[in-house]
């Protein structure tokens, strides 16, 4: 490029974003804050921790679950203990007995960057669930109190076998098991740092067992299922992803009566060498709502091109999943229209670009 | 002047810079301003040992570059609210993305560039920042900032001539 072109691209850069209004907020509180944090902490909350978290950046969530859709108060049920639990029935397991028998089918978790520097021994995540052997249990390692992993119980003589991560993905499950992953990687994080997105490297699992909440919407793209689930009077949005992929896992929370909606979008231009395990080029998008009473469908477009049309249930919830393969498509333009019956837009706007 | 009234008075000055590289960067005025205050929080971690260092904002470019990098790999979400009940609007449907003015438009020919030759395109022609800094900034060399500059100048330039004419 000349010089004059040169100039003239800096200028027009400047002119697309120099008027445009920044407020500058204080950043000091929250920085001493989370220096203090560090401290406290240690140096173990690894970056790679954090990219494990299926929804490392939720800073619209204030102070939602770290995983909730809808914005939601925290709710946590269940009382923590740091007792194991024990019951009098034979059938269920103490949560160190859990430990001892997870322990060979977490090592495969070593092999993914995501996981890496996490220490032995690993410990049951919810300490007041209880588990019999085939149950999926979110596991914590030792250095760290984030994001878990997960092990199917084996029986006594089976913990060597093989519980590759392909039997833990989506449409691997069953509808059962889907839940339960679910309600496993349930955390709560009522000190999130919503300033930056950041998830807290401490997250509290004193979450209520969902595991027998039923399903009541389902849409899946690719090896992404997305899930809104409901146990009594509260609804739960769940997005489940095979767990090697460096964005993947599990992530669940609350879903309120809020009429709106999120879309979420995860995006990979490429595996990088050594540190991603996203399988290759792709982007995906999961969305979950509850539209207006008068609303009927909602439209998404990308790049102009509709991708995906949903129909809100009853009571205006939807979920959708949809996928854009061989690029990462989180630059270009992409839409949404709220229909109603009759196929009228009441109300679009723009998810991304 | 302690080191609080000095990382203030950065933020005061940096902040609004940063944001609008950022959303150069990414597209996006939520994560742009993440991505500074992610950068301005990773600076004050060693606020005492960086803040009189004459590198400081080369410093923060590479911080908040890097943020972002990491940023494309992580999941987004974005969430709107709406009424519970939407007034009747136009049987014509919306185009949401048919109100784009010239400014839009670089911003969305930028945005379609790769993300390191974005990046490049960026720091090279927004912050003014020299080859070598930019490759300081992105991690790599000085050959391939040059090449990641040429290759998104290029795709720039084919973006925006169907509806504008070259950049030179």
């Amino acid at each position: 490029m000349s010089e004059v072109g040169s100039d003239k691209l800096s200028a027009r850069l400047h002119q697309a974003v120099d008027d445009h209004p920044v407020d500058v907020p204080d950043l000091l509180t929250p920085a001493r804050s989370r220096r203090r944090r560090r401290r406290i902490l240690g140096g173990t909350a690894a970056v790679a921790v954090v990219v494990t978290g299926a929804l490392a950046v939720s800073q619209l969530l204030s102070s939602a679950p770290r995983t909730a859709l809808v914005a939601a108060t925290p709710s946590p049920t269940v009382v923590a203990s740091s007792a194991p639990a024990v019951t009098p029935s034979p059938s269920i397991l103490t949560n160190d007995t859990i430990a001892l028998r997870c322990g060979p089918q977490m090592v495969k978790y070593d092999a993914l960057p995501q996981f890496a520097r996490m220490t032995n021994p690993w410990h049951v995540a919810h300490v007041a669930h209880s588990y019999r052997v085939g149950d999926i249990v979110a596991m914590l390692p030792a250095n760290q109190h984030t994001y878990p992993a997960y092990c199917r119980i084996p029986a006594v003589g089976h913990e060597s076998d093989e519980v590759p991560f392909a039997a833990l993905e989506p449409a691997a499950l069953t509808a059962l098991e889907r839940v339960a992953m679910c309600s496993e990687s349930m955390s709560i994080s009522d000190r999130s740092v919503v300033l930056t997105g950041q998830a807290e490297p401490s997250v509290d699992f004193t979450t209520p067992d969902l595991r027998d909440a039923g399903i009541f919407a389902a849409a899946s793209a690719g090896k992404m299922m997305v899930l809104l689930l409901s146990q009594g009077t509260s609804s739960y949005a769940c997005f489940l992803y095979p767990q090697p992929w460096d964005f993947g896992g599990v992530s669940m929370g609350a879903a309120g009566d809020t009429r709106g909606l999120e879309v979420g979008l995860r995006g990979s231009a490429a595996g990088a060498a050594g540190k991603s395990v996203v399988p290759g080029p792709a982007t995906y998008y999961s969305a979950v709502g509850r539209l207006p009473a008068n609303a009927r469908t909602i439209e998404f477009t990308i790049s102009k091109k509709v991708v995906d049309t949903v129909t809100a249930d009853a009571n205006g919830w939807w979920v959708a999943a949809f996928m854009v393969d061989g690029r990462n498509s989180m630059s270009e333009p992409s839409t949404y229209a709220i229909k109603d019956a009759a196929g009228t837009v009441l109300k679009s706007g723009k998810f991304w670009g | 002047m302690d080191v609080d009234a000095e990382f203030e008075h950065y933020v005061a000055d940096s902040f609004a810079r940063l944001c609008r590289t950022g959303f150069l960067l990414c597209g996006d005025w939520q994560r742009a301003e993440d991505a500074a205050q992610e950068t301005l929080f990773k600076m004050h971690r060693s606020w005492g040992r960086i803040a009189r260092h004459e590198g400081l904002d080369a410093y923060a470019r590479q911080t908040l570059v890097r943020t972002l990098i990491d940023e494309w790999r992580r999941p987004w979400r974005r969430r709107e609210n709406v009424a519970e009940v939407l007034p009747e609007a136009s049987a014509t449907p919306i185009d949401a993305t048919s109100q784009i003015d010239d400014r839009d438009q670089l911003v969305r020919a930028v945005a379609q560039l790769a993300p390191r030759q974005r990046a490049c395109v960026v720091l090279r022609f927004y912050l003014d920042t020299s080859v070598s800094d930019t490759a300081t900034a992105l991690g790599c060399s000085e050959g391939n900032v040059k090449r990641l500059t040429s290759d998104g100048l290029a795709a720039l330039r084919a973006a925006l001539e169907t509806t504008e004419g070259s950049l030179t």
